[in-house]
């Protein structure tokens, strides 16, 4: 391959433009040089280190901070996600979430303390263990039918901060919004579906103040949240960036 | 790179400062092994992620950085069993070529330190033209296209100045560091 048509194929690789038959070309070429495989290595790392020291959000400190953030959510993982919604419906009060249930899920949960009263009283009344068997039998299948229905009738409301995913949590090049909760040594994003709630959130200029209400579910390890509305508060900081001067590239 | 010994490090802040100590280089060697330049950071995180949780792995006394790199490779190497679309590698042609051959550990064994400043040097020198069109294409992360569109070029222009733009900064830095930069 000569010099000039190398060069084509870099450049076309470099703008996500090259075609397959392009691609096996190019990996021949490669294959059968150690030269041209060590100056697309230093092209690569070149632009790469140019693109850290240039990009705010590719500074050490906007990684470290993305790194720290993941590596909380990570560690928290659904299981987490599921315990403290428990203890927040048992409490109703959080620093940055709150659980509000709808007209029909409050008048189950109004059923089933009703019908857990009148199990536990059919049990000590001896003669009555029978009909208590019954209950609860009825009892478990109602919890069978109502699990789905009912979660899904219960209204999130999550305060946060709404982050671009590509710019603030370094997650690929999709810049659609997730909302980051952050509770003491503790982060939580909840990735936001797309829907026409969110349709006009602009993340990449840094993190918004908002509070949505919604519905969230769990998929994977990752928190997913169906807003039905959002609303932006006032900032309090203008950009999620640091300057030039707060990022410093470390050495290596 | 520093011989280090992580395994002494017994909380998130103290690992967070071999994360502050290698990320640069870290992420550079992923970008060299064949990763799409939007998902380096995705990668090195999870690198980061992984070396944090087998720290008890890491063999005292040995490379510190050697071992990052072999967990980023191992990553990046995984891409590989996702379809295409929903990988994080470059096409697979090259990627595969990227991540078979050679181990591209000695591309930045001691020269990350050198290259940096020599790199901002040999902008430094280029004309504010092809300055601002470094900005564009690396900063703000626009491709030939896009610029095209808004510089009144055509891409084929466009990609032909980044191309003269770049081999002369690789020019540049091979003078200013006699070649040890890269």
């Amino acid at each position: 391959m000569n010099p000039a048509r190398y060069h084509e194929l870099l450049s076309r690789l470099f703008d996500h433009e090259l075609s397959g038959a392009e691609a096996d070309e190019l990996a021949r070429a490669l294959n059968e040089s150690p030269a041209l495989r060590r100056d697309l290595r230093q092209h690569l790392v070149i632009w790469e280190l140019w693109s850290q020291d240039q990009a705010p959000e590719r500074s050490a400190a906007a990684f470290i901070r993305a790194w720290k953030t993941r590596l909380r959510a990570e560690s928290e993982g659904a299981e987490t996600f599921a315990a403290a919604v428990r203890a927040e419906l048992e409490t109703r009060q959080s620093s940055g979430q709150t659980r509000e249930w709808s007209e029909p899920a409050a008048r189950w949960a109004g059923a089933a303390r009703i019908w857990l009263g009148g199990w536990y009283q059919a049990v000590h009344r001896r003669a009555g263990l029978a009909w208590a068997v019954s209950l609860l039998t009825i009892g478990l299948l109602g919890v069978v039918w109502l699990a789905t229905p009912w979660s899904a009738q219960a209204t999130t409301t999550i305060t946060g901060e709404a982050v671009c995913r590509a710019c603030a949590l370094h997650e690929g090049h999709d810049h659609s919004p997730a909302i980051r909760v952050v509770c003491g040594k503790s982060t939580r994003i909840y990735y936001l579906e797309r829907n026409p709630a969110v349709a006009g959130l602009s993340v990449c200029g840094g993190p918004i103040p908002v509070i949505a209400k919604g519905h969230a579910r769990t998929e994977g390890s990752r928190l997913w949240f169906q807003a039905t509305t959002l609303t932006i508060q006032k900032p309090e900081k203008p950009k999620d960036h640091p300057t030039k001067s707060q990022s410093p590239l470390s050495p290596m | 790179m520093s011989i280090v010994k992580p395994v002494e490090s017994q909380s998130i802040e103290e690992f967070e400062g071999w994360v502050r100590e290698h990320q640069a280089g870290l992420r550079a060697f992923i970008r060299a092994l064949g990763v799409d330049e939007a998902w380096v950071d995705d990668l090195a995180q999870e690198t980061f992620i992984v070396a944090c949780r087998r720290l008890g792995d890491f063999e005292a006394g040995t490379d510190f950085g050697k071992w990052l790199r072999s967990i980023a490779r191992n990553l990046a190497a995984n891409e590989r069993r996702k379809e295409a679309q929903r990988s994080r590698l470059l096409p697979f042609a090259v990627a595969d070529v990227l991540l078979d051959q050679d181990s591209g550990d000695d591309l930045l064994a001691d020269g990350l330190d050198r290259l940096l400043p020599s790199l901002r040097e040999c902008v430094g020198e280029l004309p504010p033209r092809s300055q601002e069109l470094l900005h564009r294409r690396y900063t703000v992360g626009e491709n030939a296209k896009a610029l095209a569109g808004q510089l009144g070029m055509k891409a084929d222009a466009v990609r032909q100045n980044l191309l003269r733009i770049r081999l002369a900064v690789k020019q540049c830095i091979e003078k200013k560091t006699g070649g040890a930069g890269l």
